[in-house]
């Protein structure tokens, strides 16, 4: 009786020394059989497939010679969840956990075990496409800043067309049509910026600032600046010399042009 | 003769029933920084945001690092939304990094590492980019630079003044790692 008691824990213990033996071997098998037959499962390029329990590791590549181990050979686990070298980018959603590893091998780390809230790891297609009409009012702002550049420096230098001894009407016309194409493309450049989507909880950093503040400036120097120049037009064409409030003119509309380069390079140079 | 039998058996036994035991890391002080080019200047964008963990095995370490895209900070906030834009940060917003590395690499000077990064929505992998280890007390530091570039995760390269940035946006990893 205790001899047969004996056999049957020494049967007990050899079953529990080879279960997890063949269980290895044969979750190797079934990777490498898988491979061979191109599985869908463990194939390149599924990103979502878990991790072979018996990859080869960089330090078993290296070990192996060169004729074995092939130019450029691939770790497993990395052939199996990721696309092949000559396609190394491939669209793929956001993986948020991994399946299950084979019974008693740990589960690799998932972004579930970092601690980040759902709240950050899900993605929002609303956010998206705030980002995206945010991004795209800002191009537009941009295009349409530097297009203002032209027209703006051509009123510049038509001004002295327009001013000083000329008595002809030509030169001031001129200077005139081209200061109200660049406020009015200066206006609409405003616009995409203006109604450009804010999003919450943004703090405004960097050379930005500055931008935004000289809009204040040359913002307004757009506004004064027409109205001036209307005036002083007016009184040119009665006869007159330029005087009054007409005649800062000239000097708005040279601060204007400033503040309105300076503003184009606070954001394209590094300071 | 039995007895014996049965010891020798369970000695053989017990070694493989204790295979389980795990190893992991934790990542502390994380520092990762991007790089982007253009011909008026370059840009840096700095996030500490990162969280990392690794789990060993049979001499095997899986390794995870995520990073909220958001987090990246370039000093300003206008460039800051316009990558998020780009990278379609607002759709996918972590970066993952996976690499797996034998538990032994833990003493080398500099190691190779196969990364796997989801950014984007999409996938890149790159092979053996070496990283320099140091080791601190029963913290390791790792060091290096992921040669990644727009292209890989199909991304548009912004522009500026019409000028597009350069395709290279290499990544400065500045890691430290200690045991749980």
């Amino acid at each position: 009786m205790r001899t047969i008691r004996l056999r049957i824990t020494a049967l007990a213990c050899w079953c529990l020394f080879m279960a997890p033996l063949s269980s290895f071997a044969h979750t190797c098998d079934d990777a490498a059989a898988a491979s061979a037959v191109g599985d869908a499962t463990v194939t390149a390029g599924d990103a979502a497939a878990p991790s072979p329990p018996c990859a080869i590791t960089p330090l078993e590549i290296a070990a192996l010679p060169a004729a074995e181990s092939g130019a450029g050979a691939d770790p497993a686990f990395l052939d199996d969840q990721a696309p092949a070298p000559t396609d190394r980018a491939q669209a793929q959603g956001q993986r948020q956990g991994q399946a299950a590893p084979p019974a008693g091998n740990p589960a690799p780390p998932s972004l579930g075990d970092l601690g980040f809230g759902t709240e950050q790891t899900q993605g929002s297609a609303q956010e998206q496409a705030l980002l995206d009409k945010r991004s795209h009012m800002l191009k537009i702002h941009q295009r349409l800043g530097l297009i203002t550049t032209v027209p703006l420096v051509a009123t510049i230098f038509s001004g002295g067309l327009a001013g000083g001894r000329s008595t002809g009407s030509g030169g001031r016309d001129l200077h005139a049509g081209l200061g109200v194409l660049t406020a009015a493309l200066y206006m609409t450049t405003a616009y995409y910026a203006i109604y450009a989507p804010k999003l919450p909880d943004t703090k405004t950093r960097g050379p930005i600032r500055l931008h935004k503040a000289l809009a204040w400036i040359h913002g307004t120097g757009m506004i004064l600046t027409p109205i001036l120049g209307a005036i002083a037009f007016d009184q040119k064409n009665r006869g007159e010399k330029i005087h009054g409030i007409a005649s800062a003119h000239g000097a708005v509309g040279a601060v204007t042009a400033a503040a309105y380069g300076l503003a184009i390079l606070s954001v394209s140079l590094k300071f | 003769m039995n007895k014996k039998l049965l010891l020798a058996l369970c000695l053989l036994a017990f070694p493989k029933l204790g295979r389980a035991a795990d190893r992991q890391w934790v990542l502390e002080q994380p520092t990762l920084t991007y790089h982007v080019s253009h011909p008026l200047h370059s840009t840096e964008g700095v996030s500490h945001a990162a969280k990392g963990k690794g789990v060993c095995h049979a001499g095997q370490c899986d390794f995870l690092i995520a990073v909220p895209v958001k987090s990246f900070d370039s000093g300003d906030s206008n460039r800051d939304l316009h990558m998020l834009q780009v990278v379609r940060g607002g759709q996918f917003p972590m970066v993952t990094v996976r690499t797996r590395l034998p538990e032994e690499a833990a003493g080398s000077a500099t190691i190779h590492a196969d990364l796997e990064i989801q950014f984007a929505g999409q996938t890149a992998v790159y092979r053996q980019v070496p990283f320099q280890l140091a080791t601190q007390g029963s913290q390791i530091r790792i060091t290096g630079t992921i040669p990644a570039t727009l292209s890989d995760f199909k991304i548009d390269p912004p522009t500026l003044l019409t000028v597009p940035v350069k395709n290279e946006m290499p990544v400065s990893v500045d890691l430290t790692w200690r045991p749980r």
